[in-house]
C-alpha cells in the first residue's frame, strides 16, 4: 500500500476532526476522497503530508511513518492544496528556479513543456497571477519532479470548467503510474480517472472501495408500486428514500442483481409495476451519501 | 549541487531575491554605524538612524522568518523537501549576511585605515560586529518569529506583551539592583551571564523545538517562561551567591593565607556631621559629601557618621588586592545588636597594593548608639570579600612607537600630545584592544620615578570560556609633566583567589568607649 493509516485521529479543541481513520490506498490508484465540508478530508491530507501531527494512530506513506518523512521521501511526494501559500512576491521564473534546486529528480524538460502549455508569464509575481494561473504554477511545481504520490486537496476549487479540464488532463497525462489521492467537490472531472473512492463523514471514514465494486453495489433505483409503501419495512441499505404516491426512489447500497432487488421490493412494498435501476455517477454517489449522512447527523 | 547544501542555497537565494532591498538598506546602515562616531551625536539624522537601525533589523528578522513560517499549515515550504533545521540554518545565514557581515567588513576596513594590522582589524571587526550583545537579541527575535504565524501576529503579541509589562510592572526591590551592584565588584557576570545564558538557551530550545519538531505550544510555553526565569535570576541573585560562585572558581584558594589585612585606625574616623559643625572628634573629623549629608539628615537628630578603612599589611610581591564587598555588624556574644547603615556609594570597591585598600562610611542613629552603649561586650564584626590579583603579563610601550601585540594584554600603542594650556601639559593616550580572553584587570602606569600615574580598568572576573568571543578596548589618558616620549608600563592581572576575611574589633568605633567615644551630632541640619 502506498498509503496506510491505522486509527488516525486528530482533535481540535473539543472537535474531533478525524476519528479512527483506517485508510489503505494501493499503488497506482487514483483515489477520490469525498465527503461534505468539514468531513475531515483536509485534516487527513495534512496528516498524510506531515503538515499536521496526528493525536493518535499513525500513517504510513510510501512505507514510511508520515512523521518521519525524510527529504528523500519528500522528493517523491507532491502536495497541492487550494489554500497553499506560495512565496507571493517571487516571479514565476524565480519560483521554478527555487524549486529546481530543491529536487534531485526535477525534470526541467517537463517543467518547460508544461510552462509553455499553460502559458505562464515568466516575470509576473506569483501573487499577481489569477487563481487559475496560480494553480497551474502550483501544478507544475508538483508534477515536474515526477512524484510517486500526489496528494491533491481541493485542487479544482473555484476554477472555471475550461481550466479544470486543462488541469485534470495534465494531472492525468503526466502522472501516469503515480498514486493520487484527491479530495474534490468537482467530481465530474474525476469520474473518468478515479479507481477508488473513500468517503468521509464527521471525521470518520465510512467506506473505501474500488469504483468497480462501488458501481456494482450502489444503484439509483426508481420503482412504481401497486400498493402503499410501509416505511418501517424498508431495508437499512436503501438511502435517501423518496416516496411520491406509487413512486419510490432510493439509492440501494447493497445491490446484487435485479432479481434480488425485486424480491426486496416485494417484501416491503408489494407488487412492483415498474423497476429501473442504474449505476450512479461519482457526483450522484457523493450527493446521495452526503445527504444520507446529514440525515443521520 | 542538489545536495543538502543545495537546499540551504536554494532557500538563501530565494530570500535574497525577495529581501535584497531591505537587506541592502540595513546592511548599509549597520556598516555606517560600525564606524566609530559616524552615526553618533544629537543631530536629527543620527538620532533617526539610531532608532531606525534596531527597528529595521528587527523587522528584517521577522519578515525573513515569516516568509516560511513554522506556525502554518499552508505555506509551500512545508510540502517541499526542506528539512526544518536546514531552513533555519538558511534563514540564519541570510541574517548573518544582511546584519553582521556589513558591520564586520566595515569595521575591519576602518581599523585597517587606522593603520592597524589585518589580524587586529579582522578580530576587531568580528568581535564588535557579532558580539553577544548583538547576537542575543537577534536569536531572541528569531525565536519570537518561530512561534508567531506572521508579522501581524508578531506585532500584536509584542504590543500585548509591552502592555502587560506596563500594567503589571515588574516587582522592583532592592535586590533587582543586584546585577548593577555586582557589576562594580567584578562578579556581575554571575547574574548577567547567567541571565544571558538562560535567554540564549531558551531561544535555542524554542528554535529547535519549532524547526525540528514543530511543537508550537510547547515552544510558546518555553518562550514565555524563559524571560520570566531570566528576570528572576537577575532579580534574586544575591551578593553571597555571586561571590560563592566566584570563590568556587578560585585558581589558588590557598593563596588567601598570604594576605594580611586589618583595620587602618585604632579609632574609626568620625565624619563631621553636616554644616552644623557639631562633631567634636578633633583632628579625626572628615567633611560629609552631599550623599552622606542627605543620609545623615534622614537619620535625624543625634546621628553619627564614621569611616572604616581596611589596610593590607602584606600581600605577595607584585599582587594587588581588590575589595568587592564588606559586611559590617555589631554583635555581642555572637548575637546581632545593630547593623549600621552603609552610606558609601553602594558597594565600595577598592584595589590596591600594600596600604589602604578600602574605605567605607557608615551611619548610626541616636537610638542605635544608645542601644550599643547599653550593650556590654559589643564588638564590630567586618567580613571583607577580597580578590587577590596576580600579574600575568606586563610590557612597556613607548609613546609614538608602532602599535604591537603584547601577549596577555592585546594590541597596544601610545601617543603623546602636548597642550601648554593645561597642567600638566603632556598627555599620553594609551589605546589597547584585546580580543578573546580578557585580564581581570589591566593597569597602565607611567614608567617614571617622579610621577606615579596609574589608570586601571575595573576588575571583571568573567571566566575565560565566556570571553572567547569578546573584544575589549582599553583607552586611557595619562597626564604628565614629563618630557615627550615617555614609557608606559602595562600590567594585566588575573584573579588568583577569592576569599572572605573576617575582622573583629572590640567596641563601637574601633575600641572601648573610653578610648573611642561615641560623639554624635547635636543637630543634623543647619
Amino acid at each position: 500500500m502506498i498509503i496506510q493509516t491505522e486509527g488516525l485521529a486528530k482533535r481540535f479543541g473539543r472537535h474531533d476532526a478525524v476519528r479512527n481513520l483506517n485508510l489503505a490506498i494501493p499503488e497506482g490508484a487514483t483515489c477520490a476522497l469525498i465527503g461534505a465540508n468539514g468531513a475531515g478530508k483536509t485534516t487527513t491530507m495534512r496528516m498524510l503530508g506531515n503538515l499536521l501531527a496526528p493525536d493518535h494512530g499513525r500513517a504510513r506513506v510510501l512505507g514510511v511513518d508520515s512523521r518521519a518523512l525524510s527529504r528523500e521521501d519528500r522528493q517523491r511526494i507532491g502536495y497541492l492544496s487550494e489554500s497553499q501559500q506560495l512565496p507571493e512576491r517571487l516571479s514565476v521564473d524565480g519560483f521554478f528556479q527555487y524549486l529546481r534546486s530543491l529536487y534531485t529528480n526535477w525534470d526541467a524538460g517537463l517543467e518547460c513543456q508544461l510552462r509553455e502549455r499553460f502559458e505562464l508569464p515568466a516575470t509576473r509575481a506569483l501573487g499577481k497571477l489569477s487563481r487559475g494561473m496560480r494553480l497551474k504554477a502550483m501544478l507544475i511545481g508538483v508534477l515536474a519532479f515526477r512524484p510517486k504520490l500526489l496528494l491533491l486537496d481541493e485542487p479544482l476549487s473555484g476554477l472555471d470548467p475550461l481550466v479544470r479540464d486543462e488541469v485534470m488532463s495534465e494531472i492525468l497525462g503526466q502522472a501516469e503510474g503515480t498514486t493520487i489521492l484527491i479530495s474534490s467537490h468537482e467530481l465530474e472531472e474525476l469520474e473518468s480517472c478515479t479507481t477508488h473512492v473513500a468517503f468521509m463523514a464527521h471525521g470518520q471514514l465510512l467506506f473505501q472501495e474500488s469504483v468497480e465494486s462501488l458501481g456494482a453495489r450502489l444503484r439509483d433505483v426508481a420503482a412504481t408500486l401497486a400498493g402503499a409503501v410501509d416505511r418501517g419495512a424498508l431495508p437499512a441499505t436503501w438511502l435517501n428514500v423518496q416516496v411520491d404516491g406509487p413512486l419510490l426512489r432510493f439509492v440501494d447500497t447493497a445491490f446484487v442483481d435485479e432479481a434480488g432487488l425485486q424480491a426486496q421490493l416485494q417484501r416491503c412494498c408489494g407488487t412492483t409495476l415498474h423497476l429501473e435501476s442504474q449505476a450512479l455517477s461519482l457526483r450522484e454517489l457523493s450527493k446521495a451519501l452526503i445527504r444520507a449522512t446529514r440525515k443521520e447527523a | 549541487m542538489k545536495t543538502r547544501t543545495g537546499v540551504l542555497l536554494a532557500v538563501l537565494r530565494k530570500d535574497l531575491r525577495l529581501f535584497w532591498p531591505l537587506a541592502l538598506l540595513i546592511g548599509g546602515l549597520r556598516a555606517a554605524s560600525a564606524i566609530p562616531h559616524l552615526i553618533e551625536g544629537s543631530d536629527s539624522i543620527a538620532i533617526l538612524a539610531q532608532i531606525a537601525i534596531p527597528l529595521l533589523t528587527a523587522f528584517l528578522v521577522l519578515v525573513v522568518l515569516h516568509e516560511d513560517p513554522v506556525v502554518s499549515l499552508t505555506h509551500d515550504w512545508l510540502t517541499r523537501p526542506i528539512p526544518g533545521t536546514k531552513l533555519l540554518v538558511a534563514k540564519a545565514l541570510f541574517l548573518v549576511l544582511a546584519i553582521f557581515v556589513p558591520w564586520i567588513l566595515s569595521r575591519t576596513v576602518y581599523e585597517l585605515v587606522q593603520g592597524h594590522s589585518l589580524g587586529e582589524s579582522l578580530l576587531a571587526g568580528l568581535t564588535s560586529g557579532a558580539d553577544r550583545t548583538q547576537l542575543l537579541p537577534i536569536l531572541a527575535l528569531m525565536a519570537f518569529a518561530a512561534i508567531t504565524s506572521g508579522i501581524r501576529q508578531a506585532f500584536v503579541v509584542a504590543l500585548v506583551g509591552v502592555a502587560i509589562l506596563m500594567l503589571v510592572r515588574l516587582p522592583r526591590s532592592s535586590s533587582f539592583e543586584g546585577p548593577l551592584l555586582l557589576s562594580a565588584t567584578g562578579s556581575g557576570w554571575v547574574a548577567s551571564e547567567g541571565a544571558a545564558l538562560l535567554l540564549a538557551l531558551g531561544a535555542g530550545l524554542v528554535l529547535w523545538m519549532q524547526y525540528r519538531h514543530r511543537r508550537t505550544w510547547l515552544a510558546r510555553g518555553i518562550a514565555s517562561a524563559t524571560p520570566v526565569v531570566a528576570y528572576a535570576v537577575m532579580a534574586t541573585i544575591t551578593w553571597q551567591t555571586a561571590f560563592a560562585v566566584q570563590k568556587s572558581l578560585s585558581r589558588d584558594p590557598a593563596a588567601a593565607a598570604l594576605v594580611d589585612v586589618g583595620m587602618a585606625e585604632n579609632c574609626f574616623s568620625i565624619r563631621d556631621t553636616a554644616a552644623a559643625g557639631v562633631s567634636r572628634n578633633g583632628d579625626q573629623r572628615v567633611a560629609l559629601d552631599p550623599d552622606e549629608y542627605a543620609s545623615v539628615k534622614r537619620a535625624g537628630f543625634g546621628a553619627l557618621a564614621f569611616t572604616t578603612r581596611l589596610i593590607s599589611h602584606s600581600i605577595p610581591e607584585g599582587h594587588r588586592l581588590a575589595v568587592a564587598h564588606v559586611d559590617f555588624s555589631y554583635q555581642a556574644e555572637s548575637r546581632l545588636v545593630v547593623r549600621p547603615t552603609n552610606i558609601s556609594p553602594r558597594l565600595v570597591k577598592g584595589a590596591g597594593e600594600v596600604g589602604i585598600v578600602s574605605s567605607n562610611r557608615w551611619l548610626l542613629t541616636l537610638e542605635e548608639q544608645q542601644r550599643l552603649a547599653a550593650t556590654p561586650g559589643v564588638e564590630s564584626h567586618f567580613v571583607y570579600s577580597l580578590s587577590l590579583l596576580q600579574p600575568v603579563a606586563a610590557a612597556t610601550i613607548e609613546a609614538g612607537a608602532p602599535r604591537r601585540y603584547l601577549a596577555g594584554i592585546g594590541y597596544c600603542s601610545a601617543t603623546a600630545t602636548a597642550n601648554v594650556m593645561q597642567t600638566p601639559p603632556h598627555v599620553i593616550h594609551v589605546d589597547c584592544f584585546k580580543p578573546g580572553e580578557q585580564p581581570a584587570q589591566l593597569i597602565a602606569a607611567l614608567e617614571s620615578a617622579t610621577e606615579n600615574l596609574v589608570h586601571m580598568r575595573s576588575t571583571d572576573f568573567t571566566p575565560a570560556a565566556l570571553e572567547l568571543w569578546d573584544g575589549k578596548y582599553f583607552n586611557v589618558a595619562l597626564f604628565t609633566s614629563e618630557v615627550p616620549a615617555p614609557r608606559v608600563r602595562l600590567t594585566a592581572y588575573e584573579a588568583r583567589a577569592h576569599f572572605d576575611r573576617e575582622i573583629v574589633v572590640p567596641g563601637v568605633l574601633g575600641g572601648p568607649l573610653a578610648t573611642c567615644p561615641l560623639v554624635p551630632a547635636t543637630e543634623t541640619s543647619p
